[in-house]
């Protein structure tokens, strides 16, 4: 194992060295900003987020495109492909220790960023891919796809560039169907009975009205004039439309399932195009 | 045109992603731009918009497209760069190409120059025309101002002169390196390095002034604004959150009636006039340029000095 995490090691040294470095900056940037109290929680909040969400993209496809595309390019390929006899097993050997170093980087990231966010309420439907294990499974995803298109490009700078794009392609499409998902498990909680309960998302601020049966009902006041529509309002129960803590659980189930799922595919199918192409 | 196919030759992808990123987006900004004025024909007429009237004319129907543009360029002021600068030494270096190259170049300045020159041109000539694109869309958008600082380093002249530093920045970076991928993510940082401190060095090419007429509009494209303070009635100067505060108790006295306007205090915006960005330009496209000539010298110098390896 240690001598597969050297062997990482000595390929790929600059970009291990700016994963870890930039993960643990990040880190403890994510950890410190809290102490900042008022001055924490603005702009420079934002950019670490932002960071959590594009660094593991970026990352992870930067490592993984010199798989594949970095042996061919440079040559090596001939020789470290014939060596090993699988081509299968030498595809494991370079992914597994980049895999590892990164989800642990990852998760560790994920964990800070997720008691940042603590901090302010949850405002954002996207706000789980920032936080928590979810940020060490991009990673590893990107890797995967990274890999499996520098399979088929062959050569690192435009791979690179097409790994980043489908990459960052599949993460909006998963956001986008996650959110039809996430509009499902909707509940409306009146503003004032607010919990201190665990919530994913909030999705809209409404107004609504109180049912005969006692339920809310969101609905718009029937108004004309600014007087009468303040009256109308003040009358309405302030509520917030939200997605339920309970719905994280099957969302990180989702998220691990399709980390696994991606390097499967894309261990396969690398395997398969390499056998195919050969080396060169 | 020889050099141009030798430069597309020795980066055909790297060349081909600029050209399709630059011409996309300039495309777009085109579109967006003849769309906004095609609806500003109709002025004068019956059937007039109402983007003929507001200055914010285009915020309902093309903010959303305009902002994706201007953002997507934005960020091509500074990638494009990076991926046609950054491989033209690292390229040469992994693939020990340069072990070659250089010794039989004679002069590697000489090897230097016929390598990133064409690049340069290419470039210009890409980024350019984004630029352009990018600066007749901003002017489309507020129709009936003059847009002054607003987007200034995203539009016109000045995205060209961060991008050549860019890219000087890139083969700098390469050469120093020598490795591509390395060289790439460092010059990502870099590229955040250089963005963040032009915008914070640019309220200081010129100094501040207080801001007279439309120009005192808290928001809008024109003057670049760096504060705002309150006058009392006697001509002192007090801070914008003390003269909230002020404004607020005097609401408060007058059992939320407006007050008398001439106890109210008036608010001061301070900042540089629009009719100076000209000069803010033309002060940050020298120092720009300068530092890009400077990369670029040291690039050299690192090439000279390096080992082929």
């Amino acid at each position: 194992m240690f001598a597969q995490l050297r062997l990482a090691w000595r390929m790929q040294r600059w970009e291990l060295g700016l994963l870890i470095g930039s993960g643990l900056v990040l880190t403890a940037v994510a950890l410190a900003l809290p102490s900042l109290g008022e001055a924490g929680i603005g702009d420079q909040r934002m950019i670490v987020l932002f960071l959590t969400v594009a660094g593991p993209v970026l990352m992870g496809s930067v490592l993984g495109i010199g798989i594949v595309a970095g042996d061919v390019e440079l040559g090596t390929a001939r020789i470290a492909w014939s060596l090993t006899g699988s081509r299968f097993r030498w595809i494991w050997l370079r992914l597994w220790p980049i895999a590892l170093v990164g989800a642990v980087i990852g998760v560790l990231l994920g964990a800070a960023s997720a008691r940042l966010m603590d901090l302010t309420s949850p405002s954002d439907i996207f706000t789980f891919q920032m936080r928590g294990p979810v940020v060490g499974f991009h990673f590893v995803i990107a890797v995967a796809i990274a890999m499996l298109v520098g399979s088929v490009v062959r050569r690192v700078l435009p791979g690179l560039l097409v790994a980043l794009a489908m990459t960052a392609g599949a993460f909006v499409a998963e956001g986008v169907l996650l959110q039809s998902w996430l509009q499902g498990q909707v509940e409306l909680v009146a503003f004032a009975e607010r919990t201190a309960e665990p919530i994913l998302a909030v999705l809209a601020h409404e107004f609504a009205t109180i049912a005969a049966d006692g339920s809310l009902v969101v609905s718009q006041p029937e108004c004309v004039t600014q007087a009468e529509c303040m009256r109308a309002y003040e009358a309405m129960t302030p509520v917030m439309l939200v997605v339920p803590g309970d719905a994280y659980w099957p969302l990180l189930a989702f998220e691990s399932a399709l980390a696994v799922g991606t390097v499967a595919v894309s261990m396969l199918g690398t395997t398969a195009i390499t056998r195919r192409w050969g080396p060169r | 045109m020889t050099w141009a196919r030798l430069a597309f030759r020795l980066q055909p992808s790297s060349i081909g992603f600029a050209a399709l990123v630059c011409l996309a987006l300039a495309g777009a900004a085109f579109w967006l731009t003849a769309d906004m004025r095609s609806v500003l024909e109709a002025c004068g007429t019956p059937d007039e918009a109402k983007a003929c009237q507001v200055i914010y004319a285009f915020q309902d129907t093309h903010m959303n497209a305009v902002y994706l543009t201007q953002t997507g360029i934005g960020l091509a002021a500074y990638g494009i760069p990076l991926v046609l600068g950054v491989p033209i030494l690292t390229r040469e270096i992994e693939h020990k190409t340069a072990m070659i190259a250089w010794p039989l170049a004679g002069s590697r300045l000489k090897w230097l120059a016929w390598r990133v020159l064409p690049v340069l041109v290419v470039a210009l000539v890409l980024i350019g025309v984004m630029a352009y694109a990018a600066d007749q869309l901003a002017q489309a958008y507020f129709p009936h101002n003059d847009i002054g600082f607003d987007r200034h380093g995203s539009r016109g002249f000045s995205l060209v002169t961060r991008s050549t530093l860019m890219l000087a920045a890139a083969v700098l970076l390469g050469a120093a390196i020598g490795r591509l991928l390395p060289a790439l993510l460092i010059g990502i940082a870099l590229a955040g390095g250089i963005s963040t401190a032009m915008d914070a060095a640019l309220p200081h090419w010129a100094s501040s002034a207080e801001l007279t007429g439309l120009e005192t509009e808290i928001y809008g494209p024109g003057p670049l604004r760096t504060g705002g303070q309150y006058r009392l009635a006697d001509g002192s100067l007090i801070s914008a959150q003390e003269g909230e505060i002020l404004v607020q108790e005097l609401y408060e006295q007058n059992g939320g009636e407006e007050p008398d306007p001439a106890l109210l205090p008036q608010q001061v915006m301070y900042g540089i006039a629009t009719e100076r960005y000209g000069e803010v330009l033309m002060r940050e496209s020298a120092v720009v340029l300068g530092a890009a000539l400077l990369a670029g010298g040291v690039a050299a110098v690192v090439v000279q000095r390096r080992r082929p390896e």
